[in-house]
C-alpha cells in the first residue's frame, strides 16, 4: 500500500464523510430535539439526488441552480410531512414513528421505483477534470463537494450555536417544558429543525448524485450507517454526528484499500457494534 | 379498582368454546381435500407466519421488548437448516434442530443487547444487527447463494419406522406440520402466559423498575423469552421453507421484522391468537396483492403508516374502545 | 392581574386540585402556603400551563382586558404576561448564562435600546449575573442559579410572576436577600404568587396569603393578620410557637 493511495483514500473518505455527516446531523437534530426517530430521512437525501437529476432533465442548465432547486423540493415536502402525517406521531412512542416513517420510507421508495424504474441514473460531473494534491491527481469534483459540505455543515453549526431558533433548539433540546414555559414557541421550533434536517440530508442529495448515481434505494442503502454515526456521535450533538460521519467515512475509505467494497463496509459496521457495545451512551459525550 | 365477581358460566358458554375449537380444527384439517396445490402452498406459509407472529407476541406483547430482528431469527431458522441439509448432507431432523440452534444462538444475543441498552437505542440497534445480517446473507454466496437462496426440493423425514413424511412445495404434510405445530404452540404459549413465568413477564412489560425492585432477575427473563421465542421462529421459519421449496433472503429482511411487528399491533398484542390472525389474513393479502401488482410493497408501506396512525392499539383495541365506553358508561351510572 | 376560579386537576386518576380560587392584582406579592404535599406546586404549574385543568378558568388582565388562557399552551400564556420560576430553577445546563436569558428575551423581538434596557431591569436586580454572562448554567451555584431562573422570566416583562420555593436550598442570606428581590418586583408593578415553605419569611414580604390544604384554599387573610395568630398558623401550617421565636 502506497502513500499515494492512502491519500487517494483519505480524501475520499473525506468526501463520504461529508455526505455522512450531513444526514446524520438531521437524523441527530430531530432525535434529540423532537424525540423523533425518523427511518424515511434517507428518502429525502434519495429525493434530493432524483431532483436534482430531474431538473438538469428538465433542461435547468447548471448544476449550482438545480441544487438550491432540489433542495427546496425536498423541503418542500419534508415540511408537508410534518404538518400531515408527522404531526399526530411526535408524542407516540419510539417504536410508533419507528413504523409509521418506515412506511413513509418504503411508500416513498417504492414510488419511486416505479415512475423512474429501478436502474441508476448517471449524472455528469459539474466539475471535471484532476487537481493536484501532492503527489496524487484527484478529482477536482470530489474537492468540491467537500468544501461545500463543510461550509454547509459549519454554516448550519453557526445557525444553531448564535441565532434566536438555534437557542431555542438547543432549550428545547435540553428541557421543553421550561422553554415552554419561558415563551418559546415549540411547534414552531419543531417545525425549524425539520426543515434544516429536511435541507441538509437534501444538500447531501445532491451532491452525491453525480458521485454515486441515482437510484431507488440509495436513501436505503444509506440511513442504517447514518443512525450508527448518530448513536456513536451522541444524541441530540451536532458536532459529534459529523466527527461521526467522517470517521465513518474514513473508515469505509481505508478499509476499501484491503476488503472489498461491501466487506469494507461491513467492516465499519462491526467496528462500530464493537465501539457501541463498549460505551452504549455513545462515544462523544452529548454536549450541547 | 373493582373486583370482577366471577360466576360459574351458563352452559352455552361453556360449550361455545371448546365447540368452535373443534369446528375451527375441522376445518383447517378438511382444507387439503379441495384446495389447489397452490392454495395449499400460501395457506401453509400463512399458518407459517402465524407461527411466526405468535413468536413475536411472546417477546412485544407479553414481555414488552420492542425488537426489530424477529425476522432474522425466522431466517436464521430456516437457513440453518437448508445449509446443514445441502452442505453438510445431513438429514431434516438434524438440519432442523441446526437451524433452531443457530436462532436460538442469535436470540440469545439479541437478548443480552436488550439488556445492556434501552428504549429507542435498544429499538435501532436491533434494526441494525437485522440489516447487517440480511446484508451478510446477501453477498456471502458461497454460504447462503446469495439473492439466488437456497433450494430445497423434496425433504424427507421418517418419523417412525414405515411412516414417512415428505416436504415439498405445496405437499400436504407441509400444511399439516405447519396447522399441527401452530395449534400446538398456540396451546403451550397459552399455557405460558397463564403461568408464573407468565405472570413476570407480564410484570415485566407492565412495570419493569418495579418487578427489578422485587427481586426479578429481570436480564435473565428477557434474554430467556428471547431465546424461547427463538426457537419458535426459527420453526415457524423452517416451516415456511419447507413448504416453499426453497429458502431466500427474504426470510430475513427488516421488512419482514417490521411486518410482524404491525401484525402484532394489529392483532393485539399480548393476546396470542390476535397477532396469528393478523399475521394469516394480511399475509394472504399481501400475497394476493402480489398477483396483481408489482408495487405491492406500496400497499405495505400505506398499511403500516395506517395501522400505527390509526388503530394503534390494533383490532382488538379499538374493539375494546366500542365496549369499553359501553361498560364504563354503566360503571359511572 | 391574574384571577383563577374553580381549578381541579387530575394526575391520573388522583384528584390533586379540588377547586382553587385565587386573585392576583398588579403590584401584589401574594403567598401560597401550605404543607408539603397540598398541590401548591401543581397550582403553579397549571396556571403556566405545563399540568392541564381538568375544570376551572385562568384569566390574565392583558392591554386588551381579561383573556381567557385556561386551554392555551404555555408559550402562549408567557406572550400573555405570565411568568414561572420552578422549584428545581431549571436553567438550560449548556446554554450560557447570556444564552438563557436569550431564550425569553429574544421571542420580544425588542430594538437595540429596549432590549439592552430590558437586560440591564435584569442586572439591576441581581448584578452578580453580569459578571457570569459567559459560563454555562451548569456550573452556577445554587444562589447563582436561582438568579439566573428569575432574571430570565424578568426579561420577558411579565405582568405576574409565578414563583415556587425561591430560598430553598439557599443560605439563610442569599434567602433574605431573594425576599428582598420579590418586594422590589412587587414595587415596580409586578403581581408575584409566591409558593413558599418558609412561611415566616414569606409573610415578612406578602400582603396576602392563600392557605392550601388537600387541593384546595382553606384559608385566606392579611400577612398581618396571620403573623399575629401563632395558633392559626399552627394548625393549618404545622409552624410551631418555638419556630416562629427562632431567629
Amino acid at each position: 500500500m502506497s502513500g499515494e493511495v492512502l491519500l487517494l483514500q483519505l480524501a475520499n473518505g473525506l468526501s463520504f464523510g461529508v455526505i455522512f455527516a450531513l444526514i446524520a446531523s438531521g437524523i441527530t437534530l430531530m432525535w434529540g430535539i423532537m424525540d423523533f426517530i425518523n427511518i424515511a430521512h434517507g428518502e429525502l437525501y434519495m429525493l434530493g439526488a432524483y431532483g436534482v437529476w430531474l431538473w438538469l432533465v428538465i433542461g435547468v442548465g447548471d448544476f449550482w441552480l438545480a441544487l438550491p432547486l432540489a433542495v427546496m423540493g425536498v423541503l418542500g415536502l419534508g415540511l408537508a410531512l410534518r404538518g400531515t402525517v408527522l404531526r399526530r406521531i411526535f408524542d407516540r412512542p419510539p417504536l410508533h414513528t419507528l413504523l409509521a416513517t418506515y412506511g413513509i420510507a418504503l411508500i416513498l421508495q417504492q414510488g419511486v421505483l416505479a415512475i423512474f424504474g429501478p436502474f441508476t441514473k448517471e449524472l455528469a460531473l459539474p466539475v471535471g477534470g484532476l487537481v493536484s494534491l501532492g503527489p496524487v491527481r484527484y478529482p477536482a469534483y470530489r474537492l468540491v463537494v467537500i468544501g461545500v459540505g463543510l461550509v454547509i455543515i459549519v454554516g448550519a453549526w453557526i445557525l444553531i450555536q448564535r441565532s434566536t431558533y438555534g437557542i431555542w433548539i438547543r432549550a428545547v433540546a435540553q428541557d421543553r417544558a421550561m422553554a415552554a414555559a419561558l415563551g418559546v414557541p415549540v411547534p414552531r421550533v419543531y417545525t425549524v429543525v425539520m426543515a434544516l434536517a429536511s435541507a441538509l440530508a437534501a444538500v447531501g442529495g445532491v451532491l452525491a448524485a453525480p458521485l454515486f448515481g441515482v437510484s431507488p434505494t440509495m436513501g436505503g442503502e444509506i440511513i442504517l450507517l447514518a443512525f450508527i454515526v448518530v448513536m456513536i456521535g451522541g444524541l441530540g450533538n451536532y458536532v459529534g454526528s459529523v466527527i461521526g460521519g467522517v470517521l465513518i467515512g474514513e473508515v469505509i475509505a481505508l478499509g476499501a484499500i484491503w476488503l472489498q467494497p461491501t466487506e469494507a463496509y461491513l467492516g465499519a459496521l462491526g467496528v462500530l457494534l464493537a465501539l457501541l457495545l463498549l460505551r452504549p451512551a455513545g462515544l462523544l459525550r452529548a454536549a450541547r | 379498582m373493582t373486583t370482577a365477581i366471577v360466576e360459574a358460566r351458563p352452559w352455552p358458554a361453556r360449550v361455545a368454546r371448546p365447540g368452535l375449537a373443534v369446528v375451527v380444527i375441522l376445518l383447517v384439517a378438511g382444507v387439503p381435500w379441495w384446495a389447489s396445490s397452490y392454495l395449499i402452498l400460501i395457506l401453509t406459509s400463512a399458518l407459517a407466519l402465524g407461527l411466526f407472529a405468535l413468536s413475536y407476541d411472546l417477546v412485544l406483547g407479553v414481555t414488552g421488548l420492542i425488537s426489530v430482528s424477529h425476522a432474522t431469527l425466522f431466517g436464521v431458522g430456516a437457513y440453518g437448516m437448508a445449509i446443514a441439509m445441502t452442505r453438510l448432507e445431513v438429514g431434516l431432523l438434524p438440519g432442523a434442530l441446526t437451524g433452531i440452534g443457530a436462532a436460538m444462538a442469535m436470540a440469545w444475543l439479541i437478548g443480552f443487547f436488550s439488556v445492556r441498552t434501552a428504549g429507542a437505542g435498544f429499538i435501532i440497534m436491533t434494526v441494525i444487527f437485522a440489516h447487517s445480517v440480511e446484508h451478510i446473507a446477501t453477498i456471502w454466496t458461497s454460504l447462503t447463494g446469495g439473492e439466488n437462496g437456497i433450494i430445497l426440493g423434496v425433504a424427507r423425514v421418517t418419523l417412525v419406522p414405515g411412516l414417512a413424511l415428505q416436504f415439498a412445495a405445496g405437499s400436504w404434510s407441509a400444511y399439516y406440520a405447519a396447522a399441527a405445530c401452530l395449534g400446538l404452540a398456540w396451546w403451550l404459549c397459552r399455557q405460558l402466559v397463564d403461568s408464573p413465568l407468565g405472570l413476570v413477564l407480564r410484570g415485566i412489560k407492565g412495570n419493569e423498575g418495579r418487578a427489578l425492585a422485587l427481586g426479578y432477575r429481570v436480564g435473565r427473563f428477557k434474554i430467556l423469552i428471547n431465546v424461547v421465542a427463538g426457537a419458535v421462529a426459527a420453526v415457524a421459519g423452517i416451516l415456511y421453507a419447507l413448504c416453499q421449496g426453497f429458502v431466500s433472503v427474504d426470510l430475513l429482511r427488516v421488512l419482514l421484522s417490521v411486518e410482524v411487528i404491525v401484525w402484532t399491533i394489529l392483532g393485539g398484542p399480548g393476546t396470542l391468537l390476535g397477532p396469528v390472525l393478523a399475521a394469516v389474513i394480511m399475509s394472504l393479502g399481501i400475497e394476493y396483492l402480489r398477483t396483481v401488482t408489482h408495487q405491492y410493497l406500496i400497499a405495505v408501506g400505506a398499511a403500516t403508516l395506517l395501522v400505527v396512525l390509526y388503530l394503534p392499539q390494533g383490532l382488538g383495541g379499538l374493539l375494546q374502545q366500542a365496549l369499553g365506553r359501553g361498560q364504563g358508561a354503566r360503571r359511572d351510572a | 392581574m391574574l384571577r383563577v376560579t374553580d381549578l381541579h386537576v387530575f394526575y391520573g386518576k388522583s384528584h390533586i386540585l379540588r377547586g382553587v380560587d385565587l386573585e392576583l392584582a398588579a403590584g401584589e406579592v401574594v403567598a401560597l402556603l401550605g404543607r408539603n404535599g397540598v398541590g401548591k406546586s401543581t397550582t403553579l404549574k397549571a396556571l403556566i400551563g405545563l399540568v392541564p385543568a381538568h375544570q376551572g378558568s385562568v384569566r390574565v388582565r392583558t392591554d386588551a382586558g381579561w383573556q381567557e388562557v385556561t386551554r392555551l399552551p404555555p408559550w402562549e400564556r408567557a406572550a400573555l404576561g405570565l411568568g414561572y420560576v420552578p422549584e428545581e430553577r431549571r436553567i438550560f445546563p449548556h446554554l450560557t448564562v447570556g444564552e438563557n436569558l436569550r431564550v425569553g428575551l429574544d421571542r420580544l423581538r425588542l430594538a437595540g435600546a429596549e432590549r439592552r434596557h430590558a437586560l440591564q431591569r435584569a442586572f439591576d436586580l441581581f448584578p452578580a449575573l453580569a459578571d457570569h454572562l459567559h459560563r454555562p448554567g451548569r456550573v452556577l451555584s445554587g444562589g447563582q442559579q436561582q438568579m439566573l431562573a428569575l432574571a430570565r422570566v424578568l426579561v420577558l416583562r411579565p405582568r405576574v410572576i409565578l414563583l415556587d420555593e425561591p430560598s430553598q436550598g439557599l443560605s439563610p442570606l442569599l434567602a433574605e436577600a431573594m425576599m428582598e428581590a420579590v418586594a422590589r418586583l412587587g414595587g415596580e408593578g409586578i403581581g408575584v404568587l409566591l409558593v413558599e415553605q418558609n412561611a415566616l419569611a414569606a409573610l415578612d414580604t406578602c400582603r396576602r396569603a392563600y392557605i392550601m390544604d388537600k387541593g384546595r384554599i382553606c384559608h385566606h387573610d392579611e400577612a398581618v393578620a396571620l403573623r399575629a395568630d401563632p395558633v392559626a398558623m399552627e394548625r393549618m401550617l404545622g409552624v410551631t410557637a418555638d419556630e416562629e421565636a427562632a431567629p
